[in-house]
């Protein structure tokens, strides 16, 4: 070991450059592939951490309704019992979500915790998911009275006291319980998809249940299958309970307008990434894939790097060999000492990548919102794994090719060996190899960067600057105080326009089912309530014909008693919606008429105005399109909007932030301009996007280390032959037009393999969007002039000073 | 005349010691000349053919080819000029391991600028010259000394250049392949080449029209043979 490192440190002092080339490429390589391990570990390991994930299923369901499909993650409370009757012994549990505001009664100043999701379970909840107890037990859960507590929920809640026998008020829907702390949990990984920090049992009185039998769908159903047949027999059984329970007309398919629903287990560590394969953090398995080769690719890069230093530099090494060889070290005996040569210099690769994931990790995990923290038990095993697999993998050839030289022609030759034609071949190859993963990923930054920076300047088809909101839809307390806030707000002269609206596409929607004709195709619609300002405030952009008034009698919904009482005949429809109809255009729509509503209840509606899409997300989760509905009556839990005068917004959000603890004591104030929300829609994609250019700038960054030291390399041995050529008449220009040529060949032959392979992902990812941004040639070309560029620049100081070098010098070299 | 140097010298500097390789040289070659220039190892034979051949400086002096001062040209015109008026043949035969016979010999002309076609011609017709035709897609490793050096000779005349510079070109070869290059060295000085041959051996000395001989950077004798 000491001779080792030895043997490696003098070359590292010889060879000082090339060292350093290798370390650097070798590190970036190994930052980049541990810290998007990590990153595929953490988003692959949701709720891998209980003991049974592997074997536990979610039961969920799917809603067609027309061309539309429907998801949904929870199913009927009676649902799990009644198949567990027909499989005896089935390990099953529920849970059940519910929103509700606490208090502790112990807390002095009463602060109220608005809206914490409370988990209803079943008493063997813990049997499934084997979360730790710091005190009490499962069993707890057996009196309908006690709450368990997650570690951070106690201290939010109880501070430094003893969370233990406290009491705790729980309000939803005006309602209160007292519960009971019985139980406190350990802190666990963050990624999981079980809501822990509150867990009850799930109440016996049907009053108090969250779900109410078969009319709501919220019991999320889990049960343990081991067995494809047992995962059979509890779909086909779970299937069989639905087909007589009162459910049964919701999956008859006779009628063509109507609802089918098909059930369908998930595995455990599948359900993060949702019914569309996107995690609610933005990750999907097409983006952990993409992430993972870029990983694998950067680690290869940094490998072939060394591979094309290290046999480059062994010509150099050819007359030590000689005459190691001739005082008697066999060939065997060499290789191992070169490998270990390669064995110290991945060691020392892999501690600076160590260092590099470190300072990266923090960055990573803010840009990317992914709680991914290095966790040496299962990273240095994984590192070690790195530095064998790299040592044999880089490291054999250059060693075979050192330890073959023979020494009679090499010790006889004044010069050193040629380096062969094959040789140089292998590693342009290697480099353009580098450059083809380094243009693909190039292509790929500049497209995500680009679609980021589409979506963030797309026509929402409103005006977004001068418009916020306040989203009263889930805080009971603030749903009171609408009145107040909408009379405060109304009372200041900046604030130019005011509407009270069913949430929309901003927050809770109805769905209500439409369709052409009867017997037709229905789809799904989000039926967005709204009051007379709705359109003037958030200035939706008209397409054709007129907006709702109620100065027409027909246009508008009464409601009496919060029930509605004359319904609208006239509505305005979104385009998506015309466009689902089946019209070829707003105009080809107006004064048309449509089904609404289910199939055997649904009633003609008229479309007086067509108004453009409004896109406040990504695009890549698609809702309903809207349909608006103009109603007189008081919109509860609503959305208000305002619209202030230019350059007033942020005068009117002091002013309201002012009133705000008399008109909501207690409630977060958090109205959101629509330019921020615009922006948090469009916060994943540029996160992404800067994740990607990285992930780019450090391939290219090794890839161009690894040119650097060919250039470093070429220069030391090409100098004898620029001595030829210049003695033959070159002039320096033309020498640099040979040198830059030869290095730049294998960057556009590159370019030939990235661009097809950048397309196809490209073209793959954007289908996803439902605004994408064009895929033109542009992309390519400049990642291409680009690459040259840096590559052109990453040689030129070594090309030229070569190429300048005195002829008569030059023929002396080696 | 052809070449004509005035008070060249070339000093070496580094930064403890000033080495003279030339002093004061004075030499005047006509054109279709054959030239032997012999001497010790270290008296500045090959710093002297290298300065004729413009791919050293002088630090002194002037050097005068036909209507050319070149002391007075910068790299550039330096480059042209070689490869208007030059041809050179090395001990080590410098050919380019990666090119193969034929794009070596081509290489001179390809600095010209010279078409296809006519390069294509003249490269064969020189390795028709030199007897090396049949090695034309041969790679310089996959050829003997003697094939290896008649190839560079070749290179050396395609361009038809007014000088031929030979730094000892049978110092690598056996006596039978030596006797081949004087052989063709001669024949080409018959055609009307003006060639400067530094050697070791005084019998290819002897094969010249004329023999310098030089010592401590100095020319100390300029004889003519009888041939």
């Amino acid at each position: 070991m000491r001779t080792m490192m030895s043997d490696f440190w003098r070359l590292a002092v010889r060879y000082r450059l090339y060292t350093a080339l290798n370390v650097i490429g070798l590190g970036l390589g190994v930052a980049t592939f541990l810290t998007l391990a990590l990153v595929a570990r953490y988003e692959l390991g949701w709720d891998g951490f209980y003991r049974q994930s592997a074997s536990i299923y979610e039961l969920q369901a799917d809603f067609m309704i027309g061309s539309g499909t429907f998801h949904m993650a929870a199913l009927h409370d009676p649902m799990l019992p009644a198949v567990q009757t027909r499989i005896p012994g089935l390990q099953g549990t529920r849970l059940e979500q519910i929103s509700a505001d606490l208090v502790a009664p112990s807390d002095i100043s009463k602060t109220v915790h608005y809206d914490q999701t409370v988990s209803f379970v079943d008493p063997n909840f813990f049997d499934l998911f084997d979360l730790k107890f710091t005190a009490g037990s499962p069993a707890v859960l057996s009196s309908p009275e006690n709450i368990i507590l997650s570690a951070t929920m106690a201290r939010q809640l109880f501070g430094e006291k003893p969370a233990l026998g406290q009491t705790l008020e729980v309000t939803r829907h005006g309602k209160t319980s007292v519960y009971r702390v019985a139980g406190v949990l350990r802190d666990h990984p963050s990624n999981t998809t079980i809501p822990t920090d509150l867990i009850a049992a799930i109440p016996k009185t049907a009053a108090d249940r969250p779900c109410d039998g078969w009319d709501t769908m919220c019991a999320q159903t889990y049960a343990v299958l081991p067995t494809p047949a047992l995962r059979q027999s509890f779909l086909q059984n779970a299937h069989d309970v639905l087909m007589t329970s009162p459910m049964s007309r919701a999956i008859e398919q006779k009628d063509p307008g109507g609802e089918k629903m098909t059930l369908k287990i998930v595995p455990l560590p599948l359900v993060h990434f949702g019914s569309d394969g996107v995690a609610e953090d933005g990750a999907s398995r097409s983006v952990l894939f993409a992430l993972a080769a870029i990983g694998t690719l950067s680690l290869l890069a940094g490998a072939m790097n060394y591979v094309n230093l290290a046999t480059a530099q062994s010509l150099g090494r050819a007359r030590e060999v000689a005459i190691r060889k001739v005082l008697g070290a066999s060939h065997t005996r060499l290789m191992i000492r070169f490998l270990g040569e390669t064995l110290v210099l991945t060691t020392l690769a892999a501690m600076l990548g160590l260092i590099l994931t470190e300072i990266a990790l923090p960055m990573v995990a803010s840009l990317s919102g992914w709680a991914v923290a290095l966790d040496y038990g299962w990273t240095l095993p994984l590192l070690c794994g790195v530095i064998v697999v790299l040592t044999l993998g880089a490291g054999f050839y250059p060693a075979f090719m050192l330890s073959s030289f023979s020494p009679a022609p090499v010790l006889a030759s004044a010069r050193l060996p040629a380096q062969g034609r094959f040789g140089a071949r292998i590693r342009l190859f290697l480099v353009g190899l580098q450059f083809a993963f380094a243009v693909t990923l190039g292509i790929c930054t500049l497209v995500v960067n680009a679609q980021a920076l589409h979506l963030r300047h797309l026509d929402r088809g409103m005006t977004i600057p001068g418009l916020a909101i306040i989203a009263t839809e889930n805080l009971t307390a603030l749903d009171r105080q609408q009145t107040a806030i909408v009379n405060l707000l109304r009372a200041m002269p900046e604030v130019t326009d005011l509407s009270v609206s069913a949430g929309g596409t901003l927050g809770r929607y109805d769905v209500g089912s439409v369709h052409r004709a009867p017997g037709q195709k229905a789809f799904m619609a989000q039926t967005v309530a709204h009051d007379e300002a709705f359109f003037r405030t958030f200035r939706l952009h008209l397409l054709a014909g007129r907006l709702t008034t109620s100065a027409h009698a027909t246009d508008v919904t009464h409601t009496k008693n919060g029930n509605p009482d004359v319904l609208a005949q006239n509505f305005v429809l979104s385009r998506e919606a015309t466009r689902k109809l089946g019209f070829s255009s707003p105009q080809a729509a107006l004064g048309q008429t449509f089904m609404f509503g289910d199939s055997h209840i649904a009633e003609k509606r008229t479309i007086v105005g067509v108004v453009e899409d409004v896109i406040l997300n990504s695009g890549q989760d698609t809702l309903p399109p809207p349909i608006y509905e103009l109603e007189t009556g008081p919109i509860e839990q609503g959305i208000i909007a305002f619209r202030t005068a230019p350059g007033a917004m942020p005068r009117v959000l002091d002013a309201l932030r002012r009133a705000w603890p008399t008109l909501a004591p207690g409630v977060p104030f958090e109205p959101q301009t629509m330019t921020e929300i615009i922006a948090d829609s469009t916060r994943g994609d540029f996160a992404r996007g800067r994740l990607f250019s990285i992930g780019a700038a450090v391939a290219i960054a090794i890839a161009c280390l690894g040119l650097y030291g060919l250039a470093a390399f070429n220069a030391e041995r090409r100098m004898h032959e620029v001595g030829i050529r210049k003695t033959l008449g070159a002039t320096t220009a033309q020498i640099m037009r040979l040198l830059l040529g030869q290095f730049l060949r294998p960057v556009l032959y590159a370019s030939l393999i990235a661009w097809p392979v950048a397309w196809l992902f490209m073209r793959n990812w954007l289908t996803g969007f439902d605004n994408p941004v064009a895929l033109t040639p542009l992309y390519f070309v400049l990642t291409t002039l680009l690459a040259a560029l840096l590559c052109a620049l990453t040689i030129f100081g070594r090309t030229f000073g070569l190429a300048r070098a005195e002829p008569a010098r030059a023929l002396r070299a080696e | 005349m052809l070449i004509e140097l005035s008070h060249i010298q070339r000093l070496y500097r580094s930064d403890e010691v000033e080495t003279t390789a030339l002093h004061d040289i004075e030499l005047q070659i006509e054109k279709g000349e054959f030239v032997a220039i012999m001497g010790p190892s270290g008296c500045g034979k090959s710093t002297l053919l290298n300065i004729l051949g413009t791919i050293d400086r002088p630090t002194g002096g002037s050097y005068r080819f036909g209507e050319h001062e070149l002391t007075a040209m910068n790299e550039a015109e330096l480059a042209k000029f070689r490869r208007e008026h030059l041809g050179y043949v090395f001990q080590s035969f410098n050919l380019i391991d990666e090119l193969t016979i034929e794009e070596n010999i081509e290489l001179a002309l390809i600095y010209r600028n010279m078409p296809k076609a006519e390069r294509q011609s003249r490269v064969s017709h020189a390795m028709d010259h030199v007897g090396i035709a049949h090695r034309a897609r041969h790679y310089p490793s996959q050829l003997s000394g003697g094939q290896q050096q008649r190839a560079a000779i070749a290179r050396a005349i395609v361009g038809e250049p007014s000088l031929i510079l030979a730094d000892e070109p049978t110092g690598n070869l056996d006596t039978e392949n030596g006797a081949q290059v004087m052989d063709i060295l001669q024949r080409l000085n018959d055609e009307g080449a003006t060639i400067i041959m530094v050697t070791h051996s005084p019998s290819h000395a002897d094969l010249a029209r004329r023999r310098i001989d030089m010592l401590d950077g100095q020319v100390v004798v300029s004889v003519r043979n009888a041939i």
